[in-house]
């Protein structure tokens, strides 16, 4: 998955309009605990399931700590 | 007694009355949605299970001129229901009774069911429910809307819609075939992904497994958490052919 796409499902499962690298739980009303299930469902149907076996992804709570789990697991390219 | 909000909509939820659950908001945003599909002042739609009556309330709130009526098993969400039409200044025909029971020989074009069952051994577990409201829908959480799917066809119109949700903290396969085997349509509408507090799978690890193992819960584990869905399904018995 490329970065670009990683925005679009943030974008898509908040309901806003963009999304930066600083935005988080503290920056995003929108983002509760269901958004951020919301955010873990659509990412594991893009990577086919292999997200889901990372736990530490039910904690990362903002854009950047997203990246930095994913680019980790090799789940992500610029 | 505590308040719910949604869509700028506040209502009341009396005590012993069943508080406004995500199922209702997902009924709400997908009325919202599809205003323009749904929206006839000439058809009636039925709330059933209302509780505190959000559903009803939103839905004429945000412009829905059907006539609504809305039932639940409890008189006092009747009393809370009628209050808060009032404090919203909306038109609600309200009844008491056991699902369809206050309806007899009536018919709508549109029923919400917003009765939704869970395995009985998870609602006894958690703290959904409180100890006045009865969650009695057997082992595999299916029994309630079983009954609702069987007895809809005598309060149906003939072009009507039946929206009823399915936990798959309950045998949402068996749920769903059941519902097959009775509608000539049954179409999935609205999805919606939850999860199990963490402190509840810690705890409740062994019921969990034992439960999926025998079909009456389907959940998956994911990003460590136990991962459950609700879904809404529209119905009707218009053949397509």
């Amino acid at each position: 998955m490329i970065q670009e796409k990683l925005y679009n499902l943030i974008k898509t499962a908040l309901e806003v309009e963009s999304i930066t690298i600083d935005d988080s739980i503290d920056t995003v009303e929108a983002w509760d605990s269901l958004a951020q299930l919301s955010i873990l469902v659509a990412i594991d149907q893009e990577t086919e399931g292999r997200a889901s076996k990372i736990t530490e992804l039910a904690t990362a709570l903002s854009v950047k700590k997203l990246i930095d789990i994913l680019e980790k697991n090799d789940l992500i390219s610029e | 007694m505590k308040e719910f909000s949604y869509e700028d909509v506040t209502v009341k939820v009396f005590d012993n009355v069943f508080y406004p659950t995500e199922t209702s908001k997902m009924f709400i945003d997908y009325f919202k949605t599809n205003h323009s599909a749904f929206n006839n002042a000439s058809e009636r739609i039925l709330d059933l299970g209302c509780g505190s009556g959000v559903v009803s309330v939103v839905l004429k709130k945000i412009g829905y001129e059907n006539g609504l009526c809305a039932s639940d098993i409890s008189d006092n969400a009747k009393l809370n229901v009628l209050e808060n039409a009032q404090i919203n200044n909306v038109d609600i025909e309200v009844r008491s009774g056991s699902l369809y029971d206050p309806w007899k020989n009536e018919k709508f074009d549109i029923i919400i069911d917003d009765i939704s069952g869970i395995a009985e051994d998870v609602a006894k577990a958690s703290e959904w429910f409180g100890d006045s409201i009865s969650c009695e829908s057997g082992k595999d959480g299916s029994a309630l809307t079983k009954i609702v799917l069987d007895e809809t066809k005598n309060y149906l119109k003939d072009e009507g819609m039946l929206f009823f949700p399915i936990l798959t903290l309950s045998n949402s396969t068996g749920i769903l075939e059941y519902a097959n085997s009775i509608f000539d349509s049954v179409e999935e509408v609205s999805r919606k992904s939850f999860y199990l507090p963490q402190e509840f799978g810690e705890k409740y690890k062994d019921l969990i497994v034992d439960l999926s193992d025998k079909g009456y819960i389907e959940v998956e584990e994911k990003f460590g958490m136990y991962i459950w869905e609700t879904i809404i399904y529209k119905a009707n018995f218009n053949k397509k052919d």
